[in-house]
């Protein structure tokens, strides 16, 4: 297990008083490369907005005209599992673990398994859902 | 990440579609393949991924360079802290920003207004509010500097100099013991004395050596006539004894007693007299005694060099 307390630029620590003390510049930068944890947590915000949004869709009390020829109960059964993976991402961001990166992969790859099922319960290519993807992988580059 | 992952993401994106599609033909979901649709998506699944990748190696460098920035900054902000360190031991100098916080300030002005090390980002009136005072009267440019100030025990002659001409960029307050001041031109006085004097021994030396050099001339010749004896005797005393006191005045100028002889003791000023009245020619030795012995010592007269007596 690779633990990853990393400190966060973004957030208030005490400054070494001396640079012998604490890590050299270089070090600290490297610590806060990219994904920082602000960066996760902005991540982890937006797959909550896209999850609630989905929800919201494909809503069992919803029937939406733009959804033609849509399996809602796969919809449903897919987003329930989707909002305990995103919740549960929650509370891995709140222990921070595993890393920050791993979190990513998960998130990322998760997004993308659900968005296609998601997809093809919405009527497949057609149901121009497919967008959700990129918006995944463009996620998936912080 | 490296951004190239997103790639990868973008693999696995398209790849999920396809299969999504033909899962759909295959179970007959899908009325007809409608893999262009799929191709697009794909196509923009790795245009999304090529631009994140891009935007992130832009981003990295700019992060990198702002890095290696703050180093340099901070570099020279050490290399600032120790020129305002070492630049006059005596004189304190604090540096102050527009908000009247204190950036940097040295030893000197540390063991002036007496405080240890301020924490970075104190302001000027925690350190010491009569210099916050002092500065609030006189931060105009035509406000005159020559006040001094009270701080415990110590009386300081401090001055300002703006760091720009806006607020923001600060300013440097020099302050000087006004105690070190007063010694300091207390010393500059018996130095400028000192050279003055040398440079009168110096003047007189040379005619003197020459008045020497005229006076052994005759001396040393063979057949000098007898009337001239005293005249170059008296010649090469006094000469000599000019000289003595040239070099003593130069050692005096240098400021070392140690080159002058003081007696403890006064001596016989009768005595000394006639020592004195003794090198006069034709003078007869009866008229010695009772001219000697108006001779009275000054009443100041705490020491003598023996050697300018006789």
């Amino acid at each position: 297990m690779s633990s990853d307390k990393d400190q966060d630029p973004g957030s208030a620590s005490p400054k070494p008083s001396t640079p012998a003390a604490g890590p050299s510049e270089r070090e600290r930068w490297k610590r806060g490369r990219f994904p920082t944890w602000e960066s996760v947590r902005w991540l982890f915000l937006f797959r909550l907005v896209v999850m609630v949004g989905l929800v919201l869709v494909f809503s069992p009390a919803v029937s939406d005209p733009l959804l033609i020829e849509v399996d809602a109960d796969l919809a449903w059964r897919v987003l329930v599992v989707y909002a305990i993976l995103v919740l549960a991402s929650g509370i891995n961001l709140y222990a921070q673990w595993p890393s920050r990166q791993n979190q990513v992969y998960l998130a990322i790859f998760v997004d993308l398994i659900t968005f296609t099922l998601v997809m093809h319960a919405g009527g497949g290519v057609d149901s121009r859902l497919g967008v959700l993807l990129a918006v995944a992988v463009a996620a998936g580059a912080c | 990440m490296e951004g190239r992952l997103s790639l990868l993401f973008a693999s696995f994106a398209s790849l999920a579609v396809i299969t999504e599609q033909t899962y759909a033909l295959i179970t007959g979901q899908a009325m007809s393949a409608s893999y262009t649709q799929v191709g697009v998506l794909g196509l923009m699944f790795f245009t999304v991924a090529l631009l994140a990748h891009v935007l992130y190696r832009r981003v990295r460098l700019t992060e990198e360079l702002a890095a290696r920035r703050k180093v340099d900054i901070d570099d020279l902000s050490k290399l600032n802290e120790f020129i305002i360190q070492d630049m006059a031991i005596a004189i304190g100098r604090v540096v102050i920003d527009g908000e009247r916080k204190v950036k940097l300030m040295n030893q000197a002005a540390r063991d002036m207004v007496n405080i240890p090390e301020p924490a970075p980002e104190t302001s000027l009136k925690e350190v010491c509010a009569d210099l916050e005072d002092w500065l609030l009267d006189h931060i105009r440019p035509t406000a005159p500097q020559m006040e001094v100030i009270r701080i415990g025990n110590r009386e300081l002659k401090p001055a300002r100099q703006h760091l720009g001409y806006f607020r923001a960029a600060g300013v440097m307050l020099y302050l000087r013991d006004n105690q070190g001041l007063i010694k300091e031109a207390q010393q500059i006085k018996p130095a400028s004395l000192g050279t003055l004097t040398a440079s009168i021994a110096h003047n007189i030396r040379n005619p003197l050596s020459a008045i020497s050099h005229a006076g052994h001339t005759p001396a040393s010749s063979w057949g000098r006539p007898r009337a001239c004896r005293p005249t170059t005797a008296i010649c090469s005393t006094s000469s000599a004894a000019i000289a003595v006191a040239s070099t003593k005045s130069c050692a005096v100028s240098c400021n070392c007693p140690g080159a002058i002889s003081w007696t403890p003791s006064l001596p016989s000023w009768s005595r000394v007299a006639g020592g004195v009245l003794r090198r006069i020619p034709r003078v007869p030795r009866s008229a010695f005694r009772p001219l000697a012995a108006r001779v009275r010592a000054p009443a100041n007269l705490r020491g003598v060099d023996p050697r300018h007596l006789y």
